[in-house]
């Protein structure tokens, strides 16, 4: 056995040299994507064009000291977006790739025809992340990232920070790339996006877009979005204006000036919980019990809210408010039949044996479903001022 | 060969680190994508699956030791030569041998895969196998008390993974999760058989035992560890039944690190990266130890050195590891894995158990006969 | 020995003195090496006390007796003699008597014992070891009063004899331990010079690892809670560090400090310098690794400021981080060589100019710096000069790995030192206890330092004969609080 040892080991020594070298050559130049030589984008926007091909659009950071400007842009036009990345490269001194991208923007057009094989292969890309914010612009995309903006520096970047402080801000649902997916491939629920406008020099969201599937169909204020949420979902730091109608307080508009007889309130720092029965199955009726606690930042007539009595008023005219907001609100996503809160998720997981049920079938159902809500609401504070 | 092996009081290992071994043999490729296989049968009670898994396991392992039990110190090649003669058991030991070289194979090729899909798609496969074969190779040929050490390393450095599961649970969807028990019991056991791939690796206690130096413990220990595997991958399992649609989850190859791609932290996002290249901290222990038992069994069957049984599988298991499959012919190979692993660890320890019983009460064990050295 | 035999002994020797007493007889010689011995010895005492008596007839007896004498101051042969007189002694031949006498003289130069300088601590003695054997003996008898603490002389070398001395608690220390440790120096084959440095690579157990595996101090409090808990301490004549061994990877990272703070500081600073190895370990790999493989990692926030300050570096960034930890390794280099008033000048050239210089020329980008210079500083943590040293370059092939494979290469890298960490041996005890092998309860007085109240007994890493240190009910016995 020594002797074999002996005989052994230069052998597999000289043996380890050898593979320890190979493996610096060959992989030294294998796979590098060097960060500063590789064209990080951190956006990109897809139209649809007249004749059928899909426009890519992307926006990268500008290293380059000598360069003017922080940004470069590339466009390319191609099927597929695999293809319209080889094409982008074709312009670039860097190996434009999609690791850093924060948001994928889609044309309302595009939108319409439907999204799903081109974010299909987005996820299906092991390098791009999951937390990637789809979004949907008013208009095409390529006018929108090509646009000088003067402030927003490098627009994918704003983009991402402008959809995440309002996602943490709770002002519009979360719609990471993961989320759309776990949507679109659910039977019982449609996707949303954050739906995106631009006017002049400023981006802002406009609201939120519903999809049938992977088409969208049309869009929702913000508020509306709030009511989304509300429903199902919840708060720990939402805000929501409304306006009730001065009477109820039982005073009468002292100041002639305010218009109409409406007292604006607002709400911060909501917490909501929702409760969602299924009270009965065909047809379906849902029974939704939302708990809200709010604190109220503002009230424009000068009211005293220490009389206990007035700010039950007050809860009161919120709730009846926000059930009529929510009816309302039901009754549209009924006409578009969509279902972006995911009542058939609900309905799925409150009956056995549903595990199957199709989407068609689903939609069919939520046509003729009821919705009954309770909304419950306490004001815990009002500021520092009775 | 004899039966029951006398070990070298410098060779031996605890108890508590036979359990961290069985522990750190179960949890290994299989993880990072059971999901989805168990899904497809199970649904979202594929949880319920996972449990029932769990309580299989643990009778399989309490058996495993209790026919360990029957003799003083014996590994499987030693009870199967006692049980079935000289022939007929050095051909099933050999089999089961083969199983061991397998399993390693088949974990090494995985964790190629995963490798050249995620991260690194030009790596060529000789270099990627060519390292952890040579880590496994140094650390075997360190002793089993190195293994050991390695495998409890290994367990320490990964643990920490579980707490990141905090980030998927955000968008958790816990409707998903109902109606509880909407899958029939024939779905539910389907998908308890769909584990198996993920639950193996408790049989090398049939290897390690006579190594373990107080072996009134160890079936307690294995019991612990066995516990321990499955607590994780119920919390694993409940997180990906909440966090993806079944949809998606169908669509889903690798669940386990999809919902590490959630997470980030405010110096480094993208944390599957992370994972797939920790995760060859937690595959390592698996291949070192089915390698480990491999080469014991042609220690103890031939009368060959370790290092030589070694010397010859390392190159044995390079130059397989280097056949090209495609994603099809893998997950071929790993269904063919798991059934086979199905049969071999969760059936046949029974059937070995009652063989040795039935040896045993027609004729009195040999249990006063004097060992071999290790 | 007469003069003859004395020259020939001593050819070429021009230190040895023969002082004839009684001369024109020549009957009693006295010897001595003038750069060994001390001549005021000799003069002032040894010689006009012979003078006292009358030479001529006074056989050696009768000398002897006039000097006090005793029979360890007998010489009988001349090998004997010769020795003695290389060690300073003073000897004394009378003509056909059949012994000599010696008289030890010291009259070697040595350095005066002084306050550590690598090993420095801000509370606790500050005193260290020096190069002479004795010594350093004395100064850890005088702290450590017991008949128990053994003390076995061996010499290593055949030609050229070095004298090592072995210390331990006997009641405490594991036999099995000394045994190792005499079996090591005594199968030792050498004709080098000899220090304890050179001396634990000898002994070590694998010589060609990276990672020392006997802790050398030049603290005698450390090596006297070394013997405290079982230790066994090695000291080597001309060398101010003493060896401890078995000794254990954590054991290099902590340092005496960590018994003179209170608790919870001793434990906030032990974690941190673990800490701040894995950093030193990790952070310019990952640098590397990042930009290298996996820019997909840098978060938003990081993207355009990592990007503009790497924007007009030429090299990739592997080349750039090894020529940056280069640049501090020279440093280093530099720093140590140099007197120490040079040396500080030489940290603000290399620390502000070069710093400065290489931003604004565009060699690396400053988040590389801060990068380098913090794994730098944290390897300077490290309370033990020898594994700081171990860690910078273990560093190297760290940022290789990641600069050949990214990510996965750091693991490898890990993965590997985990391996060969696991198998090393501290004279045949594992090196990565209590980590591995698992003894949770030796974790109170590693990882952490858990007040003094509990650690009532020894690390059981040493296995000592005697596991407990104090009665620990005993100690916990307390009034109650209406007493």
């Amino acid at each position: 056995m020594r002797h074999d040892r002996k005989y052994a080991m230069p052998l597999l020594k000289r043996f380890l040299a050898l593979w320890c070298s190979g493996i610096l050559i060959v992989t030294g130049c294998s796979d590098r994507q060097i960060f500063d030589e590789t064209g990080l984008a951190t956006a990109v926007g897809y139209d649809l064009l007249k004749d059928g091909k899909i426009r890519g659009t992307s926006v990268m950071p500008s290293i380059n000291p000598e360069a003017r400007n922080k940004i470069q842009i590339l466009s390319a036009t191609g099927e597929t977006s695999k293809g319209i990345r080889d094409k982008m490269n074709l312009q670039s001194d860097k190996r434009v790739l999609g690791g850093q991208i924060r948001v994928a923007l889609y044309s309302e057009n595009f939108a319409k025809k439907g999204l799903g094989s081109i974010i299909d292969t987005l996820y299906r890309d092991s390098s791009l992340s999951s937390r990637i914010y789809l979004c949907v612009f008013a208009g095409e995309t390529y006018d929108m990232l090509t646009y000088p903006y003067s402030e927003q520096g490098n627009i994918g970047i704003y983009l991402y920070r402008l959809i995440e402080q309002n996602i943490r801000g709770e002002k519009i649902p979360s719609s990471t790339m993961h989320e759309f997916f776990r949507a679109y491939y659910e039977k019982g629920i449609d996707p949303v996006m954050p739906y995106i406008e631009r006017k002049g020099n400023e981006l802002k969201i406009k609201g939120i877009a519903l999809f049938k599937g992977d088409r969208y169909v049309s869009w929702v204020t913000p508020k509306e979005a709030f009511l989304l949420k509300l429903i199902h979902g919840k708060f720990r730091i939402g805000s929501y204006d409304t306006s009730v109608p001065v009477a109820i307080f039982g005073e009468s508009p002292k100041n002639h000036n305010s218009k109409k007889d409406q007292v604006q309130l607002v709400f911060d720092t909501i917490s909501s919980h929702s409760k969602i029965k299924l009270s009965q199955v065909s047809p379906p009726i849902f029974d939704i019990h939302v708990e809200l606690h709010a604190r109220i930042l503002e009230l424009t007539i000068p009211l005293k809210l220490e009389n206990a009595k007035l700010m039950k008023i007050m809860e009161h005219g919120l709730e009846k408010e926000l059930e009529k907001e929510l009816h309302k609100l039901i009754s549209k996503l009924k006409s578009l039949d969509v279902d972006p809160t995911g009542f058939g998720s609900i309905y799925r997981s409150n009956r056995r044996g549903m595990a199957n049920m199709t989407q068609a079938e689903w939609r069919k159902m939520f046509q003729d479903a009821t919705f009954r809500f309770h909304v419950k609401s306490t004001i815990i504070r009002n500021g520092v001022m009775d | 060969m004899k039966i029951n092996l006398n070990v070298t009081k410098s060779n031996t290992i605890s108890a508590f680190l036979a359990g961290v071994l069985v522990h750190g043999t179960q949890v290994g490729m299989g993880v990072l994508g059971f999901q989805r296989i168990i899904a497809k049968e199970a649904g979202h009670d594929a949880w319920i699956s996972v449990i029932l898994a769990g309580l299989i396991t643990h009778v399989t392992v309490w058996i495993i030791i209790k026919t360990l039990q029957k003799y003083p110190s014996a590994d499987l090649y030693g009870i199967q030569e006692d049980v079935y003669g000289r022939w007929l058991g050095t051909g099933i030991s050999l089999l089961y041998l083969t199983y061991f070289f397998i399993s390693a194979g088949v974990i090494l090729r995985n964790y190629i895969e995963v490798v050249q899909t995620w991260v690194f798609p030009n790596l060529p496969t000789w270099i990627l196998s060519g390292i952890i074969l040579f880590l496994v190779y140094y650390t075997i040929v360190g002793g089993i008390r190195v293994v050991a050490g390695y495998t409890f390393f290994s367990i320490a450095v990964t643990i920490w993974l579980l707490c990141d599961l905090y980030f998927p649970l955000q968008y958790a969807h816990w409707e998903y999760l109902f109606p509880i028990m909407d899958s029939s019991l024939e779905n539910l056991f389907n998908g308890m058989l769909a584990m198996s791939l993920t639950s193996v690796g408790f049989e090398v206690i049939y290897v390690v035992y006579p190594f373990v130096e107080n072996k009134d413990r160890v079936n307690k220990s294995t019991q612990w560890a066995v516990l321990v595997t499955y607590l994780a991958y119920l919390l694993i399992m409940l997180v990906s039944l909440v966090f993806f649609s079944q949809g998606q989850l169908m669509r889903t190859i690798w669940a386990t690190l999809n919902l590490h791609k959630m997470v980030y932290l405010p110096v480094l996002e993208r944390f599957e990266l992370v994972v797939i290249s920790l995760w060859l901290i937690v595959i390592l222990p698996n291949i070192m130890l089915y390698l480990w038992c491999s080469a014991r069994g042609l220690k103890r069957l031939f009368g060959f050195n370790l290092r030589t049984s070694l010397n010859w599988i390392m190159p044995l298991i390079y130059i397989t590891s280097l056949t090209v499959f495609t994603r099809l012919e893998m997950n071929m190979i790993n269904d063919w894995y798991g059934t086979t692993s199905m049969y071999v660890a969760f059936l046949y320890p029974y059937f070995l158990y009652i063989m040795v019983l039935l040896k045993q009460r027609t004729q009195p064990a040999k249990s006063t006969s004097k060992g071999e050295s290790a | 020995m007469d003069r003859e035999s004395a020259r020939n002994w001593f050819t070429h020797t021009s230190d040895l003195v023969t002082e004839h007493i009684d001369e024109p007889e020549d009957r009693v010689r006295l010897f001595y090496l003038s750069t060994m011995a001390d001549a005021k010895v000799v003069y002032s005492e040894l010689i006009p006390k012979l003078r006292e008596i009358c030479l001529e007839e006074s056989g050696v007896e009768e000398i002897a007796r006039h000097l006090g004498a005793s029979s360890s101051n007998r010489v009988f042969d001349e090998g004997e003699a010769i020795e003695r007189l290389l060690s300073g002694h003073i000897v004394i031949q009378v003509e056909d008597s059949s012994y000599g006498l010696s008289f030890p003289s010291d009259g070697t130069v040595g350095r005066s014992i002084q306050a550590p300088e690598i090993e420095t601590v801000v509370l606790g003695p500050q005193i260290a070891f020096v190069e002479e054997l004795n010594v350093n003996i004395c100064i850890i008898r005088k702290y450590m009063s017991t008949p128990r603490l053994f003390h076995e002389r061996l010499s290593v070398g055949k030609r050229i004899p070095m004298n090592v001395s072995i210390l331990y608690l006997s009641g405490t220390a594991d036999e099995e331990n000394v045994n190792t440790v005499r079996q090591r120096i005594d199968d030792l084959e050498l004709d080098t010079t000899l220090d304890s440095t050179i001396l634990a690579q000898h002994i070590a157990d694998n010589e060609k690892s990276l990672f020392p595996t006997l802790q050398q101090t030049e603290r005698p409090d450390r090596v006297i809670h070394g013997l405290r808990q079982g230790q066994i301490a090695i000291l080597v004549e001309g060398s101010p560090f003493a060896l401890l061994g078995p000794t254990t990877l954590l054991q290099f990272f902590q340092s005496p400090d960590d018994y003179y703070l209170r608790w919870s500081l001793a434990t906030f600073n032990r974690l941190m310098r673990i800490f701040a190895m894995i950093l030193s370990l990790m952070l310019t790999p990952i640098y590397v690794a990042a930009l290298t493989y996996h820019y997909e990692m840098i978060p938003a926030d990081l993207l355009l400021s990592l990007a503009q300050s790497r924007s007009r570096v030429p090299f990739p960034p592997l080349w750039e981080a090894i020529l940056m930890e280069l640049i501090i390794e020279l440093l280093r280099e530099a720093g140590a060589r140099l007197p120490t008033k040079v040396g500080q000048t030489i940290g603000i050239v290399g620390g502000i100019v070069i710093g400065q210089a290489i931003v604004q020329a565009g060699f690396t980008s400053n988040i590389l710096i801060i990068i380098v210079a913090l794994g730098a500083l944290s390897s300077f943590i490290a309370p033990s000069y020898m594994i700081g040293s171990t860690i910078r370059v273990v560093r190297f092939p760290m940022i290789l790995l990641a600069g050949v494979l990214g990510a996965l290469g750091i693991v490898v890298g890990f993965s590997f030192l985990a391996s060969h960490l696991l198998r090393q041996t501290s004279l045949g005890r594992p090196y990565m206890y209590p980590i591995y092998p698992v003894r949770f309860s030796d974790w109170k007085d590693g990882f952490i330092r858990a007040p003094l109240s509990s650690l009532s007994e020894r690390l059981k890493f040493f296995n000592p004969k005697r596991i407990s240190r104090f009665d620990r009910d005993k100690a916990k016995e307390k009034k109650d609080i209406d007493e």
